[in-house]
């Protein structure tokens, strides 16, 4: 009986580094990628399709001759390659996942006349709906995300209530994070009209330009076994990256009739870079215990701060998620973090901006700098007092705004699929960073009003905090944007590819901009309105 | 010794939250010559800054000796109209600058 139930299970996964020569397969429904947006997909469409077909490139394990297909060719000096970023297997990046949590703003989807090429051809409204549900995947429940209602349950403060600068928001975590196939892919293993190719990477597509349907998706193996897949629906959950890979690939093929009339595809490419540019001065941490996490149940809720979304619009700036980290005198101190850049600057040959402040800021703390060499050269501390507690690093999240020559292009290498590598052109603007340190003030002013503490913003640090300790979130978004139309986007409001009938996408490539939160939560919330609209449709009554 | 007016400024001053509190009082108790500069370092700032003297910029406000409260109310509205100062990066209100500025030259 063992033995049949585990040749089922291998039946209905099918490891295509096994298949023949030439496979072909019709379905009603073909899913390529088997991450986040594919697995919601499959559950949401499982019992409205007599067959689905999921494509996964990677396997169930960590395999890495899969993971080296993500190699890029080049990518601006700051963005981690996606070799490193992203997982390529069934649950995909959620493999690696903090499991952060939280929903996009009203704010967040609308025109807002100080961003040039914000605005989604969708409401918060269309989407509220799908946030209860979508936290059940994310495995943190449907209890939302109201700070009023947490700050009751969990008997904590919330520090900036009756505020019209300030809020508090909040991140909720699985715990542990949920691992989306490990979670939610029983009904792929289970399910008798699903079926999934592991091991297999797409590379073609055949588009009938008359009729716009996409009618056929060719996958090989790494040893060049095919298989070929015809649908009436298909849908490409790639990542945000490899969307707009293959999309390019396949709009050199079909003279850019697949939503890149516009020449969007790969470009408006967002991250969501997370500055330490300031920090907040406080007596001690119990006071912030709102802040600092607490676990309930299997999840641990947090709060952080954000801007009035009032005071957004009537400032013309980007929000931010400012969290705490409780931080010690070794932490915040000045002295080493100006070491560094003196450091940096002498060996270059340089002198750097704010010379002065950062030859008094080592001088200053001379003992945190002896206590950083301590540590570093004899893994040994030598001032106890550098462990005490001295304030809170803020590492924010910030809302990077789209910008067309942010991008993702199509190398001139290939890879052992014979797909082109990409390159990855990506900057910071100066722009952003501008709203970034207006935001900081804001907050700076109105926690000082509260009598919360004292915000420090780390200005003489720029050089650094936009340079080498700019950290990344690896969200990657906006590469085939959703817009009104295909002169400034790739998908239409239902996540079809513009100039077809039949080729959707799903994840965050389709994001038209990328808020200041994490975006797994909003991914799957959109996954399952586009799940609930394939089937309203194209599903069987 | 510390004199009547210097008595007078530090309690004033000490009446302030967190950051400003930890400061003067490392002056008063430990007159440690880090926390001294740091005191300095808000003077330095104010007068690179700002036209009034420390102590004008109080007289106008009416902020007096041992108005603890009034400190305070003075302090949140410069951070609600934005009449802050920046000392080293830290975001203080002109008041509680003024006090502290007001301190490191009675102190030096």
């Amino acid at each position: 009986m063992i033995l049949l139930l585990l040749i089922w299970v291998v039946f209905m996964i099918i490891d295509g580094l096994k298949i023949g020569e030439e496979v072909k397969t019709e379905c009603e429904l073909c899913i390529v990628g088997g991450g986040v947006a594919g697995i919601v997909l499959a559950n949401e469409l499982s019992s409205a399709f007599s067959s689905i077909v999921v494509i996964e490139s990677g396997s169930q394990d960590y395999n890495a001759q899969a993971q080296e297909l993500y190699e890029a060719e080049s990518q601006h000096e700051q963005i981690p390659n996606p070799l490193y970023s992203r997982l390529r297997m069934l649950g995909g990046s959620s493999n690696h996942w903090e499991n952060n949590t939280s929903p996009f703003s009203p704010l967040d989807f609308e025109k807002r006349d100080w961003i040039k090429n914000s605005g989604w051809p969708l409401g918060f409204e269309e989407l509220s709906d799908y946030y209860k549900k979508a936290g059940w995947y994310c495995g943190v429940g449907d209890d939302g995300y109201d700070q009023n209602y947490w700050s009751k349950k969990l008997e904590k403060n919330d520090l900036a209530a009756g505020s019209q600068v300030l809020k508090t928001q909040i991140s909720k975590y699985a715990v542990p994070p949920v691992r989306f196939f490990q979670q939610h892919g029983d009904v792929l293993i289970n399910s008798n009209n699903i079926t999934v190719y592991t091991g297999l990477n797409l590379v073609d597509i055949i588009y009938n330009k008359n009729n716009k349907d996409v009618e056929l998706a060719k996958a090989i193996n790494t040893g060049g076994n095919e298989l070929s897949v015809s649908a009436k629906i298909f849908i490409f959950c790639l990542g945000g990256i490899e969307n707009a890979r293959m999309m390019l690939v396949f709009n050199d093929k079909y003279d850019n009739q697949l939503g890149n009339q516009g020449d969007s595809v790969g470009r408006y490419f967002m991250e969501h870079p997370t500055p330490r540019a300031a920090q907040l001065l406080a007596d001690s941490p119990e006071r912030y215990s709102f802040y600092l996490g607490e676990e309930t149940g299997d999840k641990l809720v947090a709060g952080y701060f954000s801007l009035e979304e009032s005071v957004v619009r009537s400032e013309q700036t980007t929000n931010l998620r400012m969290p705490l980290h409780p931080s010690t005198e070794y932490m915040l101190s000045d002295g080493i973090s100006s070491y560094h850049i003196l450091s940096d600057a002498i060996a270059k040959g340089d002198v750097p901006e704010n010379f002065g402040q950062h030859l008094l800021n080592l001088t200053a703390d001379i003992d945190l700098v002896a206590e950083a060499v301590s540590r570093k050269k004899f893994q040994k501390s030598l001032f106890d007092y550098s462990k005490n507690f001295a304030g809170f690093q803020m590492p924010m999240m910030m809302e990077q705004t789209p910008h067309r020559d942010n991008r993702i292009r199509l190398g001139s290498k290939k890879d052992k699929m014979g797909i082109s590598k990409l390159k990855i052109d990506w900057e910071l603007k100066e722009s952003d960073k501008a709203m970034v340190w207006k935001t900081l003030e804001l907050a700076a002013n109105e926690i000082g009003a509260l009598d919360i503490g004292r915000m420090r913003l780390l200005y003489e640090r720029a050089s650094r905090i936009w340079g080498d300790q700019l950290g990344f979130s690896q969200h990657h978004m906006g590469t085939t944007r959703m817009a009104e139309n295909p002169d400034n986007g790739v998908v239409d409001k239902y996540h079809r590819v513009f100039g077809t009938n039949n080729l959707f996408m799903g994840g965050s490539s389709v994001f038209s901009t990328g808020g200041h939160v994490a975006p797994t939560l909003t991914i799957v919330a959109m996954t399952i309105r586009l799940a609930d609209y394939i089937k309203r449709e194209y599903a069987h009554d | 010794m510390i004199d009547l007016k210097k008595r007078q400024l530090i309690k004033m001053a000490a009446a302030l939250p967190l950051f400003n509190a930890a400061l003067v009082s490392r002056a008063h108790t430990e007159k440690s010559d880090f926390s001294v500069s740091e005191i300095n370092k808000v003077l330095d700032a104010w007068l690179k800054t700002m036209s009034l003297t420390p102590q004008d910029y109080l007289a106008n406000r009416s902020v007096l000796p041992g108005s603890a409260d009034k400190i305070r109310e003075m302090s949140v509205e410069d951070f609600r109209s934005g009449k802050t100062l920046h000392v080293n990066g830290v975001v203080l209100s002109c008041t509680e600058a003024a006090l502290i500025a007001e301190l490191a030259s009675a102190l030096s």
